[in-house]
């Protein structure tokens, strides 16, 4: 079959295979996250509180494939001079990418409602999906320079975060939203169908015209653009802040700052800032309590978002070809990073202190995040104070009362240790730095555990397994020479100390799942001190 | 006795039958290589013949499967800092990082590099005429290939690493980077190792070559000797000839009729003598230019 | 002192650097006296390597073409030198012997090439002395 269409989708697919798997992979992140915070509260029930949870988890993992299918789209300029009509071009790069999310939804959905028990709506959310898309590809099928791609990302998404809520009956009335409006999106209406095909029908002629305007070369001469080439005509002009750098750790950390970790939170703040804005608009039409849950899941929401941006970015997810089992070396010649490239491979730094500069530099940011969602939340928590709520009813349901305080803490700390679990998981994906289908082997038998075995056995299981891992990674890495061994001894002591805190901040008793979670998370979150040297040795040398 | 220290002493990089394949595929086939300090030793080959693959042992980017490399008589696998904080390298996709600016990118190398001049980066930003708060992705591809040159430069390393430098730039640019290397030796004790298959270029600064050709060195010394010792010799024979006559210690031939040319290496007087049995006398010897050289010697070896 | 240098030619740049500065030499181009650019100099704007602009120097001195004096630099010898004389003599038999090959293999005779040379000296004597006239 040699049709145009034909040789578009054997290239998608000979290029991009292991990417159907991943973003599945990673879309349920979000939802394990929860579950193992909860610990233990049976979220199956048709409660409110676990309705509204539902639903926001799967609008996470639907955004997270979405983006997760954009990144991984072929560069669309490689088309333009093939004799293939523009229109053609947009109907391919939006039916492949339609039919990938709807399938990776359904799927992910299904499985949940397999696990899960109790409803699980999959026809709603999947026919969201498919408009979000729509919506989506508008934004970005075709690359822009100008801010606009964050305004549209922000109106789409709250465009459409809208909709979708209030297809929940998540709407706001007088009174506040938990009433009895609430249910599952089991049916799709007749509304629904309308407000769905209107975006998709706006969507696909604004993404014709740009990807025309594109292939034509004819540029926007929007305001933004106008105004951020005014921006950067004024920033070029100003004297440059001479980063002065003392030593290589320090050059080498304030790259990783800038280039992988992002510690740019700016747009974080616009974002956090315009939801609190809209909290404000909603408390004054229900009621402050609704006012101040929306601000709450709509700021975890934008950061878990941004954490997720960036651990696509920086991680393999990006232009991974899934090299199954093969070398390290040879899957992060595409990795997004630039620690593959001959530049910094030819620079005179050992891979310990390599690593000890990234180390640093994923921790001040984990830091950072971790500061905004507690600062965010606490500031969210002491203003509902002040509004005469108390704010414990904030993260209450009408069975389950929780801690505000602990709660919080929870979730900043989950973030954090997400954060810098993440950053790091292209380095840390192996003990030596020499097999990927370790990994893959755990994820995918834990995965799999936990359908057969009870929760807290499997996570045992991983989490001893995870130890030894480290154990193993530490000798390595003491034989080495990575590390020293007081430098190994402190950070295994520090690791050992911070489970039992951990699972105790987790839950009030210390449960088997409270303790396996924490180990867990904390050796994750060791191995890097381990295994980055390894690693990057083996990126540098092959 | 001690005449085989001083010769490695004195050797830059020392590589010993030096053997690497990728899968199936030999990259390299017990190479050896020395490189003495304080000269300019050329690369030449075709592309694919093995000349990345051999400096990036060099650099220490690849392990050596068999045999021995030796940077500054340091293993540049297993201290990569001693030998890589001496070398400055350019290489043929210029990596660099294109969110940074040009100004950032040097303050950035600057602190790798204690031996880092602060007023010969200056200078030499001046004279590549980079403007410092340009970010690099926009920079074109010979300013790129210039602001690599910079910053291995700008260091002053004992050994200037260049791979494939010229390739796809224009003649400006290519005169800069012959510049840069025509000023490091003449600094005393430094050396410069560059690839290369524009074979002008070579001839111009090398004192050195090497040929590699699938992954074997074919020939190796100095420049000026191996120019010297090949000749070509157009003969008159008195008999017209379908077929060159052939002729014992010729290595080429070229020509119809009467005329034959050939060419030889070394063994001028046997190929003449040989000739003149057959009754040719000589009509003309023409030197051999390098790019004859090469594309002898990697078909016949 | 411009110099040009082909490469790929196949004659060795030292070997044209050499037979250029001699060329210059002989013409007057550079008179004797005169100091020729240091070896890194001339190498910046050759674009060759400073060893092969060495050899040249190196040889030219042997020459008796050069001479290197022990305070800096290179510079023309004086043309008494019989060195000097000797390779001026050198270069002018090499043009002469080119001469002699390429009229024989025309098929011309040593009386017509001596006869053509001095043909070509009256005409040149007749153009001086037309200029001078002039003047």
């Amino acid at each position: 079959m040699y049709t145009i269409s034909a040789a578009l989708i054997w290239g998608y697919w000979a290029r991009n295979r292991w990417n159907l798997l991943w973003p599945v992979l990673c879309a349920n992140l979000p939802w394990l996250l929860a579950l193992f915070l909860l610990d233990g509260v049976d979220i199956s029930t048709n409660e409110p509180l676990n309705i509204s949870l539902k639903a926001t988890l799967t609008l996470a993992a639907i955004l997270i494939i979405c983006l997760g299918v954009i990144f991984n789209q072929m560069n669309i300029t490689h088309l333009y001079v093939k004799p293939i009509s523009t229109i053609d071009i947009v109907n391919f790069f939006g039916l492949a990418g339609g039919v990938l999310v709807g399938c990776q939804v359904v799927l992910i959905l299904s499985l949940w409602r397999w696990l899960i028990g109790g409803e699980v709506p999959v026809a709603g959310p999947a026919f969201f999906s498919l408009v979000c898309w729509g919506a989506l590809l508008s934004v970005y099928l075709v690359p822009t320079d100008s801010a606009r791609w964050i305004i549209g990302f922000f109106v789409v998404l709250f465009g459409l975060g809208f909709w979708y809520f209030s297809a929940y009956g998540l709407r706001i009335g007088p009174g506040g939203a938990m009433a009895a409006s609430v249910h599952h999106w089991s049916t799709i209406s007749g509304v629904d169908v309308l407000v769905g095909l209107t975006v998709l029908a706006v969507s696909y002629v604004i993404t014709l015209r740009r990807v025309a305007n594109h292939r034509n070369g004819i540029p926007h001469n929007s305001l933004l653009k106008r105004a951020s080439n005014y921006w950067w005509r004024i920033e070029s002009q100003r004297q440059l802040p001479h980063p002065t750098f003392v030593t290589p750790d320090k050059a080498l950390e304030w790259f990783d700052r800038k280039a992988r970790t992002h510690d740019n939170v700016l747009d974080l703040l616009i974002f956090m800032f315009s939801v609190w804005l809209i909290a404000l608009v909603v408390a004054a039409i229900s009621s402050p309590l609704v006012g101040i849950r929306f601000a709450l899941v709509g700021t975890l929401l934008i950061i878990g978002l941004k954490i997720n941006y960036f651990i696509l970015m920086a991680s393999r997810l990006r232009g991974y070809q899934g090299e199954f089992g093969r070398d390290l070396k040879k899957s992060s010649t595409n990795l997004s990073g630039f620690y593959t490239r001959m530049f910094f491979n030819t620079l005179p730094i050992t891979p310990a202190r390599m690593s000890s500069a990234l180390i640093q530099s994923s921790a001040k940011t984990a830091g950072l995040f971790g500061c905004l969602t507690l600062g965010s939340l606490f500031a969210l928590g002491g203003l509902a104070w002040l509004v005469g709520l108390d704010p414990n009813d904030l993260f209450s349901t009408d069975s389950v009362r929780t801690s505000f305080a602990r709660v919080s803490l929870c979730i900043t700390l989950g973030l954090m240790f997400f954060a810098f679990i993440g950053i790091n998981y292209p380095f840390t994906i192996s003990p030596t730095g020499k097999y990927l289908i370790v990994e893959y082997g755990i994820m995918i038998g834990a995965i799999l555990g936990v359908l057969v075995a009870p929760k807290s056995l499997v996570l045992c299981t991983v989490a001893l397994l995870l130890v030894s891992l480290l154990a193993y990674s530490s000798l390595h890495c003491l034989r080495r020479s990575d590390q020293s061994l007081i430098a190994t001894i402190l950070i295994w002591f520090i690791g050992i100390v911070s489970v039992p805190i951990l699972a105790s901040i987790f839950s009030r008793d210390f449960s088997a799942t409270a303790i396996s979670i924490a180990t867990l998370l904390v050796a994750l979150a060791m191995f890097p001190f381990f295994s980055m040297p390894a690693a990057l040795r083996k990126i540098r040398t092959n | 006795m001690n005449k085989s220290v001083s010769v490695s002493e004195n050797c830059v990089i020392d590589i010993n039958n030096l053997s690497r394949s990728f899968g199936s595929k030999c990259a390299l086939d017990n190479v050896s290589l020395r490189v003495p300090s304080g000269g300019v030793f050329a690369l030449i080959g075709r592309n694919g013949a093995g000349k990345t693959t051999l400096i990036k042992h060099i650099l220490g980017l690849y392990r050596a499967e068999k045999g021995s490399v030796r940077v500054f008589s340091h293993d540049p696998v297993s201290h990569p800092v001693q030998v890589l904080s001496r070398i400055g390298c350019v290489s043929e996709d210029r990596d660099l990082p294109g969110w940074m600016r040009v100004q950032e990118l040097m303050h950035f190398t600057r602190s790798f590099y204690p031996a880092w001049d602060d007023r010969y980066a200056e200078e030499l930003r001046v004279m590549f005429d980079l403007d410092p708060k340009q970010r690099v992705d926009q920079l074109s591809r010979g300013q790129g290939a210039r602001m690599c040159l910079l910053l291995a430069l700008a260091h002053r390393p004992d050994l200037l690493v260049l791979d494939e430098p010229s390739s796809g730039l224009d003649p400006v640019v290519r005169r800069d980077i012959l510049a840069a290397i025509v000023r490091t030796i003449a600094d005393e004790g430094r050396t410069v190792l560059f690839s290369s298959h524009l074979l002008d270029e070579v001839e111009r600064v090398a004192d050195r070559v090497a040929v590699i050709h699938d992954g074997q060195v074919t020939l190796q010394g100095e420049l000026d000797r191996i120019q010297e010792s090949f000749h070509r010799i157009t003969f008159r024979f008195e008999n017209e000839f379908s077929e060159a006559p052939s002729i014992l210690g010729a290595i080429e031939n070229n020509g119809q009729g009467r005329q034959w040319t050939y060419v030889c290496r070394g063994d001028r007087e046997q190929v003449v003598s040989a000739a003149r049995t057959l009754k040719a006398e000589i009509v003309q010897e023409t030197p051999v230019s390098l790019d004859d050289i090469f594309i002898c010697s990697i078909s016949h070896d | 002192m411009h110099i040009h240098i082909q490469s790929q030619g196949g004659v060795p740049i030292y070997l044209q650097v050499m037979q250029q500065i001699k060329y210059l030499v002989a013409s007057g181009k550079l008179v004797p006296g005169e100091e020729l650019p240091s070896i890194r100099t001339l190498a910046e704007q050759l674009l060759v390597n400073p060893n092969t602009i060495a050899r040249a120097y190196r040889e030219l001195e042997a020459a008796g073409v050069v001479e290197k004096r022990r305070t800096a630099g290179t510079y023309v010898a004086e043309t008494g030198s019989p060195l000097a004389r000797k390779e001026r003599l050198k270069l002018l038999k090499e043009r002469i012997d080119q001469l002699l090959v390429e009229s024989f293999q025309m098929g011309f005779e040593l009386d017509d090439v001596l006869k053509l040379i001095q043909q070509s000296e009256l005409v040149s004597l007749n153009k001086r002395k037309g200029d001078q006239d002039h003047e």
